[in-house]
């Protein structure tokens, strides 16, 4: 019994948690020319600590929180989120087999490129063939975008090494 | 355990087709409406916060840039001197022709102030304002900054909030005229900026003519600002005249927008 309410307590945190995380990014980070997708950074730290559930889950509910300001049609962040949170499972699985520093920086890579390539392909299927690769891909966000996930996943996994208990 | 990994990320992908195919429906627009009012309150606190920040990070690292821009706007301060001289007289006579030809002043518009809650990552294309369907707000309506200078349209509206997409969204579309009258065209985003397309081969508007809404298209009403002409391009083989414009101001310069209501 006192187990059950643990776990309602922890959804209903967990459920908080995220809704104020995706108002910081909609209301604060975005507001500032350069930034970086906070739940791309914590779906790449949960399939790197093998949270394989809590990413999946975390992709598909985080979307939808995005989508309310995304200028797409709503749900699209949340479907790309989730293909993006099982490519990098998928590639964690086979390619990236230990937890090294190169190996955090790659999946940090992966995950943004992914992520945008995804958005390019989906939105062009929604506007039929309007939007620019530019626009997803040649502009000075992505580069500061990649830099701040892998600066911010190595920093986590330096300091919370213990936490995690990984040899980094 | 592959297994059910493999059933949850289907069941989720399986709910989220849903959603985006069926994104007008009921459930689905009452389901975006709790999660908008949701996070409205927090948004709310977060952007204050931002404008804080933004306000001193301007105030730090934007000393050059405004002084660059004060130049600038001291010419342009000049220029408009000589042409508020003539103000009058212009307005005497307008009036003067109003009460002979017995016209009705236009651009009454009622309008709505609203502040900005929160952006789209990385780009201006989209933001969210924090008046929704109680204030009267509708899917629709345009969206200006003071000074009549076109934003975009109510794309998305829920209870207390709105989604506003902004001209330079490649669904956008306006009805454009110059000032002069003589060039028109049609005003259209690309994504990351706007261009003004479809003006007669034998026309061109410009550099540095400022392109306004002629209101034709019915969507727009006439007289609103949307840029400055930059560069003109007409080419042999293209049937239309384009040219690039230039925004009067970045989306992200500002905390509140004007509904226009009616």
């Amino acid at each position: 019994m006192n187990n059950d309410y643990k776990k309602i307590f922890l959804i209903f945190f967990t459920a908080f948690s995220l809704i104020v995380l995706a108002s910081f990014q909609m209301a604060f980070l975005n507001q500032f020319r350069w930034g970086f997708n906070i739940f791309l950074v914590l779906i790449s730290l949960l399939i790197l600590t093998k949270n394989i559930y809590g990413a999946i889950f975390l992709g598909w509910f985080g979307g939808f929180l995005i989508d309310t300001v995304y200028f797409s049609t709503f749900g699209v962040t949340s479907l790309l989120l989730l293909f993006t949170t099982a490519f990098l499972i998928i590639f964690q699985k086979k390619v990236l087999l230990t937890l090294k520093s190169e190996n955090i920086l790659i999946t940090a890579v992966l995950a943004v490129f992914f992520y945008h390539f995804l958005a390019w392909i989906v939105n062009n299927m929604l506007t039929r063939g309007q939007e620019k690769f530019s626009f997803y891909f040649l502009n000075s966000g992505i580069a500061v975008e990649l830099l701040l996930t892998a600066v911010l996943l190595l920093i986590i996994f330096s300091k919370g090494g213990k936490i995690f208990r990984l040899n980094v | 355990m592959i297994r059910s990994k493999l059933a949850i990320f289907f069941i989720l992908f399986l709910l989220s087709a849903f959603i985006i195919f069926f994104n007008q429906s009921e459930p689905v627009l009452l389901f975006k409406s709790y999660l908008s009012g949701t996070l409205r309150p927090f948004e709310v606190i977060f952007s204050q916060i931002g404008n804080k920040f933004m306000f001193w990070q301007n105030a730090f690292f934007g000393i050059r840039q405004l002084k660059e821009s004060n130049i600038k706007l001291a010419v342009e301060n000049l220029e408009l001197y000589g042409k508020l001289a003539k103000l009058p007289q212009i307005e005497e006579e307008n009036s003067f022709l109003k009460e002979k030809l017995n016209l009705a002043d236009k651009n009454f518009w009622s309008t709505s102030l609203a502040n900005i809650i929160g952006r789209d990552f990385e780009n201006n294309r989209s933001f969210l304002i924090d008046k929704g369907a109680d204030d009267g707000i509708a899917v629709g309506m345009p969206v200006i900054f003071k000074g009549e200078v076109v934003v975009g349209k109510i794309s998305d509206v829920n209870y207390n909030t709105s989604k506003v997409k902004t001209i330079i969204d490649v669904s956008s579309k306006i009805a454009a005229i110059n000032p002069a009258g003589n060039v028109s065209g049609l005003v259209r985003g690309l994504g990351s900026d706007i261009i003004f397309d479809l003006i007669a081969k034998n026309k061109k508007p410009a550099i540095g003519d400022l392109i306004i809404s002629s209101g034709t298209d019915g969507l727009w009403p006439r007289g609103l600002l949307i840029g400055k002409v930059k560069r003109v391009k007409s080419e042999d083989s293209q049937v239309f005249n384009t040219a690039d414009i230039e925004l009067l101001a970045d989306f992200r310069d500002f905390d509140n927008v004007f509904v226009i209501l009616k």
